[in-house]
């Protein structure tokens, strides 16, 4: 893992917990964001996020591929990468 | 003259217990010879339910529509429609197709049939017989003064040529009464009312053997009827030559004034299944109901109705209390009662979705009652027929409505004794006062809805629009409010049946009579007040949350507590199980 | 004009004049045939086999699978033409396409595959649905186990052709794992399994549609062969939202045909039935209603056609676009229908009866289209879902682009490109984004005056979703403003297709926009219905005037579709 994937794993961190569903500590970057109370709604949400933070195309189904905090981090940093 | 109450009717017939319909049908959700499915197969048959129809004759049915005065049960026509809901709320086609139009058709009698014919049609509906209203011929639909099927006097008799179309029980009615053209002059003394018993000798003389189908209401029984010289009696006449016009535009008052007010019953059920259905069905991990366009979608239909019940109520009451005013009301009614009704089935109809396009159990009978609604707004008086008897008369209607400075409190008292109808004073003109009218101003109604509060202004803006409305019509040209009008002119009609029914809904709600009426509840009065209001501006907002939700928590305390949803039902029964806190 | 675009509109009139008319009781599809079908809720058979020998299905399979397929539009508007002389048939033929939609999404060997049975006309469905489950499809709970074969275990009901299609793409659970990776789709050809697995699921009663073979399919145990999987396993629901977004617009061509239907019956009976001593069609309010009825029916055509272009030249939006097509065109024609039956009375109620006997059952044939594959609720929930992107500072509209691809004439000559489709969007639709600019366009025309009223309205509904709560189930006030979106939509849909038309700017075509444009005004609720009075009464007027030379009121110049 490289610094890069480890700050957007903290940002979405920030994300998750703006959302308001969840309090900081009570979950960990692995916990399945379907059990954060992160709804397919927040899924939307989330890209529309991303792609502003990141200035990235994304489409929700970068949640259902990657469907933990850690694993969307990888995913966002690979799309980086390609970009 | 009897001043029977609701609880204590004259007993006309042996049978007793004429109240007990929703008792001997039974719950419609619970199988049974006439619960919902039977009614929904029978429906797809094309038929209505015998078993039903003999219970009604047992019930002597038709005997409500038989004034007690001629030996009939009918005194309070509000307590006509109480006994006749209760079919209404599970087959509007068995009502429509087993009674109604033998109404409609003696009520014509009633009017201005003479001591013997009245007698007579008596004597038959409290046998059980059928009339048929042979008025309509589809070239002319609701323009009566254009019909064509003509009849000619020789010898004591009247002989008829021509065709009726789309006549409800025109084959197996023992009688038809045929409105006929007597005279080629242009006007409203061009047509004559003749009933026709029909008879072996007669009866090579007609042809009813054609069935029309009909999408909606598809158990009644209609049809064409052809006649070919057809000879009726000059006894048979039923006023004088070339009164038919007046005849049937002074019956069909009553007649718009009971319609809406039966169709207020199918859509209290409907009403009843969407919450059922609401709370049981899941989706998203939820039910219907937790979604909050559902729920919004559920309390706007269930306002709209609470709307449509006030001023159906109301006019229905107005045809005792108010005769003279009541071509107006009642057109208002025929015209708005439906279109609101209609408007809450199609709310309905999206929150079933599939449900309601795919027919499934237990909710397959809201498809038919949709189709069935549908009629209800074409019948006898369509949408355009209604606003063309209100239009000629913005003008005096104006001028009475600008004098009428307080409401008649017993017209909302829903329930409240009624003495028999008197025909005579029913009028084509409009009256002397505008009582609905004057409700939105009425200083007791005001201090009802306590000043300051926001049911209380939504109330005064009502006022407001009312006052605006009577302006508009003092500025428009009285020359263009005839048949060519304009759609302007349409919509100062429209606009007025909306007031009226604001008027009817502050009424009621300002009626003490009942506490634990949902009409005493402050929100619910808001809601429909501001309902009104956003129809009068063309387009229906979604209410609300904190409507909603007190529009919600109504309907589905009355749904498990299984009572009506209409505050005009409030002293029905709806199944023999149930005793209803609130009866009196 | 290229020889496609050339070779789309003769194929489509070949087709009308195939079909032919229906009053003639010889006819492919034939009125009284259609009623007689309809009351005794039974298939309709032969017009379905007719459509097959006309070899209707042909435009079902994209050109590169061997089919006809290149522009959506064109089979759209054969739809269109089929369903203006029975929606009953026109869906149980193009139901075939809905089945088979999923594999040109997926591509690769599963295309062939699918395009072998739509060429050789097998009917096909769509195996979405489960009882009980309404339009939640994440509910799924048919299981499909992947090894060296496929076993698909479950019921699917109802569904259109279930029990006479030859095959059905069913989407069944292929993991245990939560989340939406879980589903994939498969195809069952009924041809190549055991049938004794099989077991068809009673017809369902219907409100309209009645004819149609809404049934179901139980499989126990079947197995199917391993390369039947339609796209990867755990692509199923992607697959799904993707082809949504095709089906959706592709639907409405249904709405078009029933409104031409009804229209038709309108204009009709407005030009010979007599009203006290006049022609009805003289009297000013009935002039106006049948007016707005084809407003409301234009607005629709225009809609359709841009569902149709935008998924050829901005499919990464059709996410939204086809969620506001799908939403707008049905619950219009509806709205017209119902606006109709108070105008046609008795006649809008009868069966058969005195030549107008056909409009109930188009009127209840027609609600069928707002309620499958996608309802209004669910299409609503789609735009509020896009509220974010639709309310992302955006890029000028690129307008030269847009009135390019909206020419008629500009015909796309390849079927989509599935890999630019986006389950959403970024910046909303570029129609929206394009409507102030449209407005300032039409300039001095009358139409420039709704139109701005509608911009401003835009505005406020673009403040309203900006600060709309994000919510799993939106408030009734979202779903309003997502209501009132669509309208706006439905006027840039308009203006495009003026603008782009060859007649643009012409008095007849002016006439059309402005009695289009305040119609939407006054559902909008920016003005009464008396104030759109005399454009729709000058709108009927065309519309007469057309149907005297036995033809209808098109938005789309050369893709009118004479009865």
């Amino acid at each position: 893992m490289n610094t890069e994937t480890d700050a957007i794993e903290s940002w979405l961190v920030d994300r998750v917990v703006a959302y308001g569903r969840v309090d900081t500590g009570t979950f960990t970057p692995e916990t399945p964001l379907a059990e954060l109370g992160l709804d397919s709604v927040y899924a939307l949400t989330l890209c529309g996020d991303i792609e502003d933070e990141y200035d990235l195309d994304v489409d929700p189904t970068i949640v259902w591929d990657h469907p933990t905090i850690r694993e969307l981090a990888g995913g966002i940093s690979e799309r980086l990468a390609a970009a | 003259m009897t001043t029977a109450g609701p609880s204590s009717r004259p007993t006309g017939t042996a049978s007793g217990a004429p109240d007990d319909l929703d008792a001997l049908f039974g719950d419609p959700r619970v199988p049974g010879p006439f619960d919902y499915a039977t009614i929904a197969r029978d429906d797809d048959a094309r038929r209505v339910s015998s078993a039903a129809e003999s219970l009604l004759d047992e019930w002597d049915a038709t005997a409500d529509f038989v004034p007690a005065s001629l030996g009939g049960r009918w005194v309070s026509t509000e307590d006509l429609v109480r006994r006749w809901r209760p079919i209404f709320r599970r087959d509007p086609s068995l009502g429509v197709g087993y009674g109604i139009t033998t109404l409609m058709a003696a009520l014509n009698v009633w009017v201005a049939g003479d001591e013997e014919q009245r007698a007579d049609v008596a004597d038959r509906l409290l046998r059980g017989e059928r009339i048929a209203v042979g008025f309509h011929e589809l070239e002319h639909g609701n323009d009566l003064l254009q019909n064509e099927c003509a009849a000619t006097e020789r010898g004591g008799r009247w002989f008829v040529q021509g065709v009726k179309q789309v006549i409800n029980n025109v084959d197996r009615a023992e009688s038809i009464l045929i409105m006929a053209r007597t005279s080629d002059e242009p006007g409203v003394g061009s047509h004559t009312l003749l009933m026709w018993n029909k008879d072996d000798a007669s009866r090579r003389f007609a042809d009813t053997s054609r069935r029309v189908l009909t999408a909606g209401m598809r158990g009644c029984e209609i049809g064409v009827a052809v006649f070919d010289g057809l000879p009726v009696p000059v006894a048979g006449t039923i006023g004088a030559p070339g009164t038919a016009a007046r005849t049937a535009l002074t019956a069909f008052q009553v007649s718009r004034a009971v319609v809406p007010a039966l169709a207020i019953a199918t859509v209290d059920a409907a009403l009843d299944l969407a919450v059922r259905f609401g709370t049981e069905r899941s989706l998203y991990g939820g039910v219907v109901l937790d979604l909050p366009h559902a729920r919004a979608l559920l309390a706007g239909a269930i306002a709209d109705f609470l709307i449509a019940d006030a001023l159906s109520a109301v006019v229905v009451r107005a045809l005792h209390l108010a005769p003279a005013e009541c071509l107006i009301l009642t057109a208002a009614a025929k015209y708005l009662v439906p279109q609101l009704l209609m408007s809450a089935m199609q709310d309905l109809s999206v929150l079933f979705g599939s449900t309601f396009y795919a027919r499934v159990a237990p909710y397959e009978i809201f498809e038919k009652f949709f189709r069935d609604l549908a009629v209800v707004p074409i019948g006898h008086a369509g949408t355009t027929a209604c606003l063309l008897t209100i239009l000629p008369n913005l003008q005096a209607w104006l001028r009475r409505s600008r004098r009428t400075e307080a409401t008649e409190p017993a017209l909302f008292r829903l329930g409240a004794p009624l003495e028999e109808l008197d025909f005579g004073r029913l009028s084509l003109g409009a009256g002397s006062r505008d009582p609905l009218g004057a409700a939105l101003r009425d200083p007791i109604v005001r201090d009802r809805f306590v000043p300051g509060t926001a049911a209380a202004h939504s109330l005064d803006r009502l006022g407001d629009a009312l006052d605006d409305l009577r302006n508009e019509i003092a500025a428009f040209p009285a020359s263009e409010l005839g048949t060519d009008a304009a759609p302007a002119a349409f919509s100062l009609a429209h606009r007025l049946t909306l007031l009226l029914a604001a008027g009817a809904w502050a009424g009621v709600c300002a009626d003490e009579a009942d506490a634990t009426s949902v009409t005493n509840d402050p929100l619910v009065r808001e809601a429909c007040l501001r309902r009104i209001e956003d129809r009068l501006r063309g387009r229906v907002a979604p209410l609300d949350p904190m409507f909603v939700d007190r529009l919600m928590t109504f309907a589905q305390d009355h749904v498990a507590r299984d009572i009506p949803l209409a505050p005009s039902a409030r002293k029905e029964r709806r199944h023999p199980h149930v005793e209803e806190g609130s009866a009196a | 004009m290229t020889r496609s675009v050339l070779a789309g509109r003769g194929a489509v009139a070949d087709l009308n004049r195939y079909l032919g008319d229906p009053r003639d009781p010889s006819a492919v599809i034939s009125i009284e045939r259609s009623l007689e079908l309809d009351e005794a809720s039974a298939y309709p058979g032969d017009a379905v086999d007719a459509l097959d020998a006309w070899k209707l299905h042909r435009y079902y399979a994209p050109a590169e699978h061997g089919g006809e397929l290149r522009d959506v539009f064109v089979p759209m508007m054969m739809i269109r033409s089929t369903a203006a002389r029975d929606l009953t048939v026109a869906v149980a033929h193009g139901i075939s396409f809905l089945g088979a939609v999923g594999a040109w999404i997926a591509g690769g060997p599963i295309a062939a595959t699918m395009a072998e049975l739509v060429l050789d006309a097998a009917p096909l469905s769509w195996g979405l649905t489960e009882r009980g489950r309404g339009s939640d499809l994440s509910a799924t709970a048919t299981t499909a186990a992947i090894g060296s074969s496929i076993v698909v275990d479950g019921v699917k009901w109802p569904v259109n052709n279930a029990s006479r299609g030859r095959a059905m793409t069913v989407l069944a659970r292929t993991s245990d794992a939560p989340g939406p990776r879980a589903l994939s789709l498969v195809l069952v050809d009924k041809g190549r399994v055991d049938a004794r697995t099989l077991a068809t699921q009673p017809k369902v009663a219907t409100y309209g549609n009645r004819g149609a073979d809404i049934s179901g399919l139980a499989m126990r145990r079947t197995t199917v062969e391993r390369d039947r999987l339609v796209g990867e396993p755990g692509l199923g629901l992607e697959i799904v939202l993707k082809s949504l977004q095709f089906t959706r617009p592709l639907s409405t061509a249904l709405s078009l045909g029933a409104a031409d239907h009804a229209v038709d019956v309108a204009v009709e009976f407005a030009a010979s039935r007599r009203l006290f001593g006049r022609e009805l069609g003289s009297l000013p309010a009935a002039r106006a209603t049948v007016g707005t009825a084809v407003a409301d029916a234009l607005l629709a055509e225009c809609v359709v056609f841009a569902g149709a272009r935008e998924a050829h030249h901005a499919p990464q939006e059709l996410a939204l676009v086809s969620s506001l097509v799908k939403f707008l065109v049905p619950d219009t024609v509806d709205l017209l229908f119902r606006d109709l039956t108070s105008f046609l009375g008795a006649r809008s109620q009868l069966v058969g009866f005195a030549g107008a006997g056909e409009f109930q059952k188009a009127a209840r044939d027609n609600r069928a289209v707002g309620i499958f594959d996608g309802n209004s609720v669910v299409n609503l929930n789609m735009i509020v879902n896009e509220f974010t992107a639709i309310t992302r500072p955006e890029d000028a509209a690129d307008i030269g682009g847009i009135l390019r691809d909206f020419r008629v004439d500009a015909e796309p000559e390849t079927w989509v490109d599935p890999l630019r489709l986006r389950l959403v969007t970024r910046r909303g639709s570029r129609l929206l984004r394009a409507l102030p600019v449209f407005a300032d366009l039409l300039g001095s025309r009358g139409s420039a005056a709704p139109a701005h009223d509608i911009t401003a309205e835009l505005d406020r509904l673009l403040d309203a979703a900006g600060t709309a709560p994000r919510q799993a189930a939106p408030s009734a006030a979202s779903f309003d403003v997502a209501m009132r979106l669509a309208l706006c939509f439905g006027a840039a849909c308009a203006i495009a297709v003026e603008l782009a038309g060859r007649g643009s700017g012409s008095e007849a075509s002016e006439a059309r926009l402005l009695a289009i444009l305040e119609r939407i005004a006054v559902r909008l609720g920016l003005v009464r219905s008396e104030s759109a009075a005399s454009s729709a009464v000058a709108l009927a007027g065309q519309a007469f005037e057309t149907a005297g030379s036995r033809g209808r009121l098109s938005m789309l110049e050369g893709w009118g579709n004479p009865l």
